[in-house]
């Protein structure tokens, strides 16, 4: 340890305004920009899933469709 | 002959990005873990444990910080620019996705290397900005993050997009060698580099050493960032495809076909 109390760490010898300046800005772009893609990737992973989702209810309804027109009795056979 | 059928089949494997998203993910994982058990360390040696400098006292320390930013910001601007070359000649689909990953990460790196520099040459130099080679350089390395990224928003057509900026981030390439050599060529405030490869440093053991720690740290850093970004362009690319939808509905090959 070169400071001979916490006092003197924070004032880095009459730094302190440029050392923390620079350490601060450091610290918060990694920081800042971890947790923004975190936070992207949850909101995409969501996004995905409610599409792909939409996707599966989709096919669910036209093959329902097709089930009740009665147009298509093979295809439903076929299923069970 | 059996090993170069191996590596043309990686190569090939290495366009896709569907493969590419599978083998990456310990990837993110190794590279967030080191980064943060590196920086950390490396950010409480650097501030509290080296000894300040015998001419510039504790300002010094923001080297630890400012010296891993501008190097890493450079190397991502190389990587891109080799990224850019490969998407050029082999038209890779994973290079112009890396390509746009790297893109706000050095934007991002480039401003917290200018920032901290200019915060160091206060009370070193006297001045917050000075028009020097290596200054200038670097603010020219930002303007050309910053131009391929206005670059890519402004064209619409994703062929295109591509090659255009693959065509930009290999011209810029000629911008590493001027930040580089620019303490030599010009009268400049900036002092050579004083940690290579080839001479022992200038610099005592006790000084150097977390810096080296700061600056693998930080390459660890720009590893879990830019992978992280590639791997979600590549969900939102492929977002319609089959692999995807499995992926983040992991039942959907039951439920989807009933």
């Amino acid at each position: 340890m070169q400071f001979d109390s916490f006092t003197d760490f924070i004032a880095m010898g009459g730094h302190a305004l440029y050392v923390w300046l620079a350490y601060g800005a450091t610290v918060l772009i990694m920081i800042g920009s971890t947790v923004a893609l975190l936070l992207a990737k949850k909101r995409q992973i969501s996004q995905l899933r409610w599409s792909a989702q939409a996707h599966n209810d989709g096919t669910h309804r036209t093959n329902r469709a097709d089930m009740e027109t009665g147009a298509d009795v093979e295809y439903g056979a076929e299923k069970l | 002959m059996a090993l170069k059928q191996t590596l043309k089949e990686l190569w090939h494997k290495l366009g896709s990005p569907r493969w590419f998203y599978q083998i990456s993910g310990p990837w993110v994982t190794g590279f967030g873990v080191l980064a943060v058990l590196l920086l950390g360390v490396g950010i409480i040696w650097g501030l509290a444990f080296a000894p300040p400098d015998y001419q510039q006292g504790n300002s010094f320390r923001i080297m630890y910080v400012h010296v891993p930013a501008a190097m890493v910001a450079q190397s991502v601007y190389i990587s891109m620019g080799i990224a850019g070359l490969v998407l050029f000649v082999w038209r890779m689909k994973v290079a112009d996705i890396a390509i746009a990953a790297c893109l706000p990460f050095g934007i991002m790196l480039t401003s917290l290397a200018l920032f901290s520099g200019g915060v160091w040459g206060r009370p070193t130099w006297g001045t917050w900005w000075e028009w020097d080679g290596r200054t200038v350089s670097t603010l020219v390395l930002l303007f050309l993050y910053i131009g391929i990224f206005a670059l890519r928003e402004a064209i619409l057509d994703s062929q295109m997009r591509a090659r255009a900026s693959a065509l930009v981030a290999m011209v810029g390439t000629i911008n590493i060698p001027i930040i580089k050599y620019s303490v030599e060529w010009w009268n400049t405030l900036h002092q050579p580099a004083s940690i290579t490869l080839t001479a022992k440093p200038t610099m005592p053991a006790e000084m150097w050493l977390p810096l080296l720690v700061m600056v693998l740290g930080m390459y660890c850093f720009a590893g879990h960032n830019i992978i992280t970004r590639m791997r979600l362009e590549i969900l939102r690319r492929e977002s319609g495809t089959r692999w995807v939808r499995d992926l983040v509905l992991p039942e959907s090959t039951l439920k989807g076909s009933g």
